[in-house]
């Protein structure tokens, strides 16, 4: 009796499924005087509704047969809903890759930064009175301003 | 063909013999009808479990591990339908009660009037939540082991004795106080 009652503590205290199993199956399921506060099969089936209660007994065959009679259908359907997570990968690559492809043409499109080198500039000749001229550039270095200065020779 | 193995039928079905399946359907029927009834707590949700479960079934067959028992395959597929009810179901209550608390006094009474019948077949058992149901009504109808309930629960064997354990307990209490109720009537 003190062993049981040691037991049922034991198994109150400590919510662990691995110890409480321990504890099931080294004493309750041994010993008699804690079986004697478990129901048996026979009273369990007594109380829950069993393969031999009235209520279990119908007959699912005619709707059954109704919605099975068409086989063929559903496999068909079966196919074209693993394809559909295809079709979503799909959808979602052609997305992102247009996304991307129109991110970057709206980039392309902004207006450049303004030359901010005198190695950006490039000047060929420039003619004064159709005489080539002497051409001087001047850039600031605080700013963008690029000032170009032509001498008539 | 009432006295054949589940397997041969189910082979039998594969070869084209659409009775074989018909067999399956009324051997099996019962023994559906019984978990989902004390899942459930409902005739008709039961119905509509057990038919899922045979629908699921028939379009799984070519799945099936011919090494396995059918039963045990069987009630794992619809053990897991069952559970998937009663969350759906118990989520559909939660989003009635929500609604509900908003309206007036006179939609109150209107749904009263229509509100969703909540049938126990067996109303000592509202202490039982379903895992335990289902432990117990394995290991009463069909005789099995916690590890073999543990297989088709898709627990732990250490898991399903905790649950039978107290799922014995409750019951044996149950009835020791229908007992007391009735010899103090």
């Amino acid at each position: 009796m003190i062993r049981c009652k040691l037991v049922n503590i034991l198994f109150w205290l400590l919510p662990i499924n691995q110890i409480r199993s321990y504890l099931i199956q080294k004493h309750i399921l041994q010993c008699p005087h804690c079986l004697e506060k478990l129901a048996s099969a026979s009273e369990v089936r007594s109380l829950l509704a069993t393969e031999n209660s009235p209520e279990t007994k119908v007959d699912l065959w005619p709707f059954l047969k109704q919605k099975l009679n068409t086989p063929q259908e559903k496999r068909k359907s079966a196919p074209f809903l693993q394809k559909r997570w295809a079709y979503a990968a799909a959808g979602i690559l052609i997305a992102f890759a247009s996304g991307f492809f129109i991110f970057y043409s709206l980039l392309d499109h902004q207006p450049k930064e303004y030359l901010s080198s005198s190695s950006d500039i490039q000047i060929q000749y420039i003619n004064v009175q159709s005489q080539p001229a002497n051409t001087y550039y001047y850039h600031s270095p605080d700013s963008d301003f690029v000032f170009i200065w032509a001498e008539k020779n | 063909m009432k006295g054949m193995d589940d397997n041969k039928l189910i082979k039998g079905f594969m070869n084209g013999d659409y009775e074989c399946f018909q067999e399956i359907v009324h051997r099996y029927t019962g023994k559906a009808m019984a978990l989902a009834l004390n899942i459930l707590k409902n005739k008709q949700d039961a119905e509509d479990a057990c038919q899922d479960t045979f629908i699921r079934i028939f379009n799984n067959l070519e799945g099936f591990d011919f090494d396995k028992k059918f039963k045990d395959w069987f009630y794992t597929i619809h053990y897991h339908r069952c559970i998937d009810l009663v969350r759906k179901k118990n989520r559909f209550y939660r989003f009635l009660v929500k609604n509900k608390n908003r309206k007036t006094g006179k939609q109150k009474k209107e749904d009263k009037v229509h509100s969703i019948p909540r049938k126990l077949p067996r109303r000592y058992l509202k202490t039982l939540n379903p895992k335990e149901k289902t432990a117990l009504l394995l290991w009463a109808q069909e005789g099995y082991q916690s590890k073999e309930i543990g297989e088709i629960m898709k627990c732990s064997s250490s898991t399903t004795r905790v649950y039978l354990y107290k799922a014995r307990k409750k019951i044996k209490n149950i009835l020791e106080n229908k007992n007391d109720s009735l010899q103090t009537r």
